[in-house]
Protein backbone atom coordinates (compact mmCIF):
# COMPACT_ATOMS: atom_id res chain seq x y z
CA UNK A 1 0.00 0.00 0.00
CA UNK A 2 1.34 3.53 -1.17
CA UNK A 3 -0.86 5.25 1.62
CA UNK A 4 2.29 7.70 1.82
CA UNK A 5 3.31 8.78 -1.15
CA UNK A 6 4.34 12.33 -1.45
CA UNK A 7 7.29 13.02 -3.73
CA UNK A 8 5.65 11.11 -7.04
CA UNK A 9 2.09 13.04 -6.45
CA UNK A 10 3.99 16.21 -6.36
CA UNK A 11 6.64 15.66 -9.46
CA UNK A 12 4.70 13.40 -11.89
CA UNK A 13 1.30 14.02 -10.64
CA UNK A 14 -1.30 17.20 -10.26
CA UNK A 15 -0.87 18.09 -6.34
CA UNK A 16 -3.70 20.63 -6.88
CA UNK A 17 -6.64 18.27 -7.58
CA UNK A 18 -6.71 14.76 -9.01
CA UNK A 19 -3.41 13.11 -6.78
CA UNK A 20 -3.34 15.46 -3.79
CA UNK A 21 -2.79 12.69 -1.38
CA UNK A 22 -3.55 12.57 2.10
CA UNK A 23 0.57 13.53 2.82
CA UNK A 24 0.14 16.47 0.56
CA UNK A 25 -2.22 17.77 2.62
CA UNK A 26 -0.11 17.44 5.73
CA UNK A 27 2.32 18.64 4.18
CA UNK A 28 0.96 21.92 3.58
CA UNK A 29 -0.56 22.84 7.20
CA UNK A 30 2.48 21.98 8.22
CA UNK A 31 4.75 23.95 5.97
CA UNK A 32 2.15 26.06 4.65
CA UNK A 33 0.13 27.47 7.21
CA UNK A 34 2.18 26.69 10.29
CA UNK A 35 -0.19 24.45 11.41
CA UNK A 36 1.75 21.70 13.01
CA UNK A 37 -1.21 20.57 15.84
CA UNK A 38 -3.56 20.30 12.40
CA UNK A 39 -0.77 18.43 10.28
CA UNK A 40 -0.10 16.10 13.68
CA UNK A 41 -3.80 15.42 13.18
CA UNK A 42 -4.04 14.43 9.66
CA UNK A 43 -0.86 12.38 10.05
CA UNK A 44 -2.68 10.26 12.87
CA UNK A 45 -5.71 10.10 10.26
CA UNK A 46 -2.82 8.82 8.05
CA UNK A 47 -1.74 6.39 10.38
CA UNK A 48 -4.92 4.92 11.53
CA UNK A 49 -5.69 4.80 7.42
CA UNK A 50 -2.45 2.84 7.08
CA UNK A 51 -3.18 -0.10 10.09
CA UNK A 52 -7.07 -0.49 8.65
CA UNK A 53 -5.20 -1.27 5.54
CA UNK A 54 -2.77 -3.48 7.04
CA UNK A 55 -5.65 -5.56 9.47
CA UNK A 56 -7.83 -5.76 6.05
CA UNK A 57 -4.60 -7.55 4.63
CA UNK A 58 -4.12 -10.04 7.39
CA UNK A 59 -7.48 -10.84 7.72
CA UNK A 60 -7.29 -12.21 3.77
CA UNK A 61 -4.11 -13.81 4.17
CA UNK A 62 -5.55 -15.77 7.31
CA UNK A 63 -8.40 -16.95 4.86
CA UNK A 64 -5.99 -17.34 1.70
CA UNK A 65 -3.89 -19.70 4.45
CA UNK A 66 -7.14 -21.64 5.96
CA UNK A 67 -7.88 -22.63 2.05
CA UNK A 68 -4.71 -24.10 0.97
CA UNK A 69 -4.65 -27.90 0.86
CA UNK A 70 -0.67 -28.10 1.19
CA UNK A 71 0.58 -24.60 2.87
CA UNK A 72 3.71 -25.95 3.48
CA UNK A 73 3.44 -23.80 6.76
CA UNK A 74 3.60 -21.30 4.66
CA UNK A 75 0.45 -19.47 6.37
CA UNK A 76 2.24 -19.63 9.54
CA UNK A 77 5.14 -17.49 8.78
CA UNK B 1 20.35 -8.08 35.31
CA UNK B 2 22.68 -8.74 32.31
CA UNK B 3 19.94 -9.64 30.35
CA UNK B 4 17.98 -6.69 30.94
CA UNK B 5 21.24 -4.27 30.54
CA UNK B 6 21.77 -5.53 26.93
CA UNK B 7 18.11 -4.40 26.17
CA UNK B 8 18.98 -1.26 27.14
CA UNK B 9 20.35 0.27 24.30
CA UNK B 10 17.69 -0.94 21.56
CA UNK B 11 15.05 0.37 24.32
CA UNK B 12 16.56 3.44 24.64
CA UNK B 13 16.55 3.56 21.02
CA UNK B 14 12.71 2.69 20.41
CA UNK B 15 12.04 5.36 22.64
CA UNK B 16 14.10 8.09 21.40
CA UNK B 17 13.37 7.16 17.84
CA UNK B 18 9.81 6.21 17.67
CA UNK B 19 7.90 6.19 21.13
CA UNK B 20 8.34 9.81 21.87
CA UNK B 21 7.88 11.50 18.04
CA UNK B 22 4.80 9.44 18.05
CA UNK B 23 3.19 10.36 21.78
CA UNK B 24 4.40 14.16 20.81
CA UNK B 25 2.84 13.93 17.54
CA UNK B 26 -0.52 12.33 18.80
CA UNK B 27 -0.54 14.99 21.92
CA UNK B 28 0.27 17.72 19.51
CA UNK B 29 -2.80 17.19 17.35
CA UNK B 30 -5.03 17.07 20.20
CA UNK B 31 -3.84 20.71 21.29
CA UNK B 32 -5.29 22.66 18.27
CA UNK B 33 -3.45 26.02 17.68
CA UNK B 34 -6.63 28.06 19.73
CA UNK B 35 -5.36 26.40 22.45
CA UNK B 36 -7.54 24.24 25.20
CA UNK B 37 -7.44 20.14 24.72
CA UNK B 38 -10.29 18.80 21.81
CA UNK B 39 -10.69 16.84 18.63
CA UNK B 40 -11.35 20.27 16.90
CA UNK B 41 -8.31 19.24 14.56
CA UNK B 42 -10.14 16.32 13.75
CA UNK B 43 -13.62 17.14 13.28
CA UNK B 44 -12.07 20.23 10.93
CA UNK B 45 -10.27 17.71 8.85
CA UNK B 46 -13.15 15.62 8.30
CA UNK B 47 -15.58 18.19 7.89
CA UNK B 48 -14.05 20.02 5.27
CA UNK B 49 -14.30 17.75 1.84
CA UNK B 50 -11.52 19.55 0.42
CA UNK B 51 -9.31 17.61 3.51
CA UNK B 52 -11.40 14.95 3.91
CA UNK B 53 -11.64 13.55 0.25
CA UNK B 54 -7.69 13.33 0.41
CA UNK B 55 -7.99 9.92 2.40
CA UNK B 56 -10.22 8.59 -0.83
CA UNK B 57 -7.75 10.53 -3.65
CA UNK B 58 -4.92 8.32 -1.82
CA UNK B 59 -6.58 5.22 -1.06
CA UNK B 60 -7.91 5.25 -4.82
CA UNK B 61 -3.85 5.59 -5.85
CA UNK B 62 -2.99 3.36 -3.41
CA UNK B 63 -4.82 0.22 -3.61
CA UNK B 64 -5.21 -0.34 -7.37
CA UNK B 65 -1.42 0.23 -7.86
CA UNK B 66 -0.91 -2.19 -5.28
CA UNK B 67 -2.84 -4.69 -6.80
CA UNK B 68 -1.48 -3.63 -10.18
CA UNK B 69 2.22 -4.47 -9.08
CA UNK B 70 1.19 -7.70 -7.50
CA UNK B 71 -0.42 -8.60 -10.31
CA UNK B 72 2.38 -8.39 -12.83
CA UNK B 73 5.34 -8.73 -10.53
CA UNK B 74 3.18 -12.50 -9.98
CA UNK B 75 3.20 -13.10 -13.62
CA UNK B 76 6.97 -12.21 -14.60
CA UNK B 77 8.48 -14.30 -10.91
CA UNK B 78 5.91 -17.15 -12.15
CA UNK B 79 7.01 -17.34 -15.33
CA UNK B 80 10.77 -17.11 -14.35
CA UNK B 81 10.39 -19.92 -11.56
CA UNK B 82 12.76 -22.25 -13.35
CA UNK B 83 15.40 -19.91 -14.66
CA UNK B 84 15.01 -18.79 -18.17
CA UNK B 85 17.23 -17.40 -20.97
CA UNK B 86 19.93 -13.84 -19.70
CA UNK B 87 17.75 -14.35 -16.21
CA UNK B 88 20.71 -12.33 -14.42
CA UNK B 89 20.49 -9.63 -17.24
CA UNK B 90 16.47 -9.46 -17.00
CA UNK B 91 17.08 -9.38 -13.31
CA UNK B 92 19.32 -6.32 -12.82
CA UNK B 93 17.21 -4.45 -15.43
CA UNK B 94 13.89 -5.62 -13.46
CA UNK B 95 15.12 -4.51 -10.21
CA UNK B 96 17.53 -1.07 -11.20
CA UNK B 97 14.62 1.07 -10.18
CA UNK B 98 15.45 0.20 -6.69
CA UNK B 99 19.17 1.95 -6.99
CA UNK B 100 17.31 5.01 -8.34
CA UNK B 101 15.44 7.72 -5.95
CA UNK B 102 12.04 8.47 -6.15
CA UNK B 103 12.70 11.70 -7.31
CA UNK B 104 15.06 10.67 -9.92
CA UNK B 105 12.44 7.84 -11.33
CA UNK B 106 9.94 10.94 -11.42
CA UNK B 107 12.30 13.31 -13.48
CA UNK B 108 12.78 9.96 -15.73
CA UNK B 109 8.93 10.03 -16.20
CA UNK B 110 8.46 13.23 -17.04
CA UNK B 111 11.74 13.16 -19.39
CA UNK B 112 9.98 10.58 -21.17
CA UNK B 113 6.10 10.44 -20.77
CA UNK B 114 6.19 14.19 -20.75
CA UNK B 115 4.10 16.21 -22.56
CA UNK B 116 7.53 16.90 -24.91
CA UNK B 117 9.29 13.15 -23.74
CA UNK B 118 10.73 10.76 -25.56
CA UNK B 119 7.53 8.70 -26.25
CA UNK B 120 4.95 11.50 -27.22
CA UNK B 121 7.98 12.67 -30.10
CA UNK B 122 8.58 9.22 -31.56
CA UNK B 123 4.84 8.65 -31.91
CA UNK B 124 4.16 12.19 -33.49
CA UNK B 125 7.16 11.74 -35.77
CA UNK B 126 5.59 8.12 -36.64
CA UNK B 127 2.29 9.91 -36.98
CA UNK B 128 1.01 7.38 -34.77
CA UNK B 129 -0.82 8.81 -32.00
CA UNK B 130 -2.39 12.06 -31.07
CA UNK B 131 -0.49 13.73 -27.80
CA UNK B 132 -2.02 12.36 -25.09
CA UNK B 133 -1.46 13.59 -21.54
CA UNK B 134 0.31 10.46 -19.68
CA UNK B 135 2.26 12.63 -16.54
CA UNK B 136 1.01 15.12 -14.38
CA UNK B 137 -2.29 13.12 -13.65
CA UNK B 138 -3.26 10.07 -12.69
CA UNK B 139 -1.66 7.60 -14.62
CA UNK B 140 1.64 9.63 -13.73
CA UNK B 141 1.82 9.15 -10.35
CA UNK B 142 0.66 5.20 -11.28
CA UNK B 143 3.85 4.89 -13.17
CA UNK B 144 5.93 6.52 -10.81
CA UNK B 145 4.60 4.47 -7.98
CA UNK B 146 4.92 1.00 -10.38
CA UNK B 147 8.46 1.19 -11.23
CA UNK B 148 9.51 1.74 -7.80
CA UNK B 149 7.64 -0.90 -6.12
CA UNK B 150 7.51 -3.08 -8.73
CA UNK B 151 11.16 -4.57 -7.84
CA UNK B 152 10.51 -5.30 -4.39
CA UNK B 153 7.26 -7.02 -5.30
CA UNK B 154 9.28 -9.19 -7.83
CA UNK B 155 12.27 -10.42 -5.65
CA UNK B 156 10.28 -11.19 -3.15
CA UNK B 157 7.81 -13.31 -4.70
CA UNK B 158 11.05 -14.90 -7.21
CA UNK B 159 12.10 -15.75 -3.99
CA UNK B 160 9.18 -17.31 -2.69
CA UNK B 161 7.91 -18.90 -5.80
CA UNK B 162 11.59 -20.53 -6.67
CA UNK B 163 11.01 -22.26 -3.63
CA UNK B 164 8.31 -24.48 -3.64
CA UNK B 165 9.32 -27.70 -4.76
CA UNK B 166 9.84 -28.50 -8.17
CA UNK B 167 8.51 -31.91 -7.96
CA UNK B 168 4.95 -30.13 -6.65
CA UNK B 169 4.60 -29.17 -10.41
CA UNK B 170 6.17 -32.21 -12.03
CA UNK B 171 3.61 -34.54 -10.28
CA UNK B 172 0.66 -32.55 -11.45
CA UNK B 173 1.77 -32.09 -14.94
CA UNK B 174 1.87 -36.24 -14.66
CA UNK B 175 -1.31 -36.56 -13.49
CA UNK B 176 -2.54 -34.83 -16.38
CA UNK B 177 -3.00 -31.00 -15.08
CA UNK B 178 -2.34 -28.59 -17.94
CA UNK B 179 -0.40 -25.24 -17.34
CA UNK B 180 -3.48 -23.15 -15.55
CA UNK B 181 -4.09 -26.18 -13.55
CA UNK B 182 -0.82 -26.29 -12.19
CA UNK B 183 -0.90 -22.70 -11.45
CA UNK B 184 -4.74 -22.82 -10.31
CA UNK B 185 -5.10 -25.69 -8.33
CA UNK B 186 -1.29 -26.42 -6.95
CA UNK B 187 1.05 -23.56 -6.87
CA UNK B 188 -1.72 -20.60 -6.44
CA UNK B 189 -2.62 -22.21 -3.11
CA UNK B 190 1.26 -22.21 -2.35
CA UNK B 191 1.85 -18.54 -3.33
CA UNK B 192 -1.62 -16.89 -2.25
CA UNK B 193 -0.76 -16.95 1.55
CA UNK B 194 2.58 -14.96 0.44
CA UNK B 195 1.12 -12.46 -1.82
CA UNK B 196 -0.98 -9.86 0.33
CA UNK B 197 2.02 -9.46 2.65
CA UNK B 198 4.12 -8.92 -0.72
CA UNK B 199 1.48 -6.04 -1.19
CA UNK B 200 1.59 -4.60 1.98
CA UNK B 201 5.75 -4.71 2.29
CA UNK B 202 6.10 -1.97 -0.53
CA UNK B 203 4.11 0.67 1.56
Amino acid sequence: MNFGVFPSAVLVGQPAGATRTIAIAAYQEAFEHYDMPMASAIAVVMGVCQLAGLAVILFLRRRMAGTGVATMGAGKR
Amino acid sequence: MRVVALLVPSVAYLLAMFVFPFAYGVLLSLRPKGGGVSLANYVAFFLDPWQARTIWVTASIAVPNTLLTVLLALIVAYAMRRGIWLERTITTALVLPIALGTVLVAEGINGFYGPRGWLTQVLLALGLAEPTRLTHNYTGVMLALFLQHFPFCFLMLLGYISGIDPALEASARVLGAGPWAVFRRVMWPLIAPASPSRGHSSS
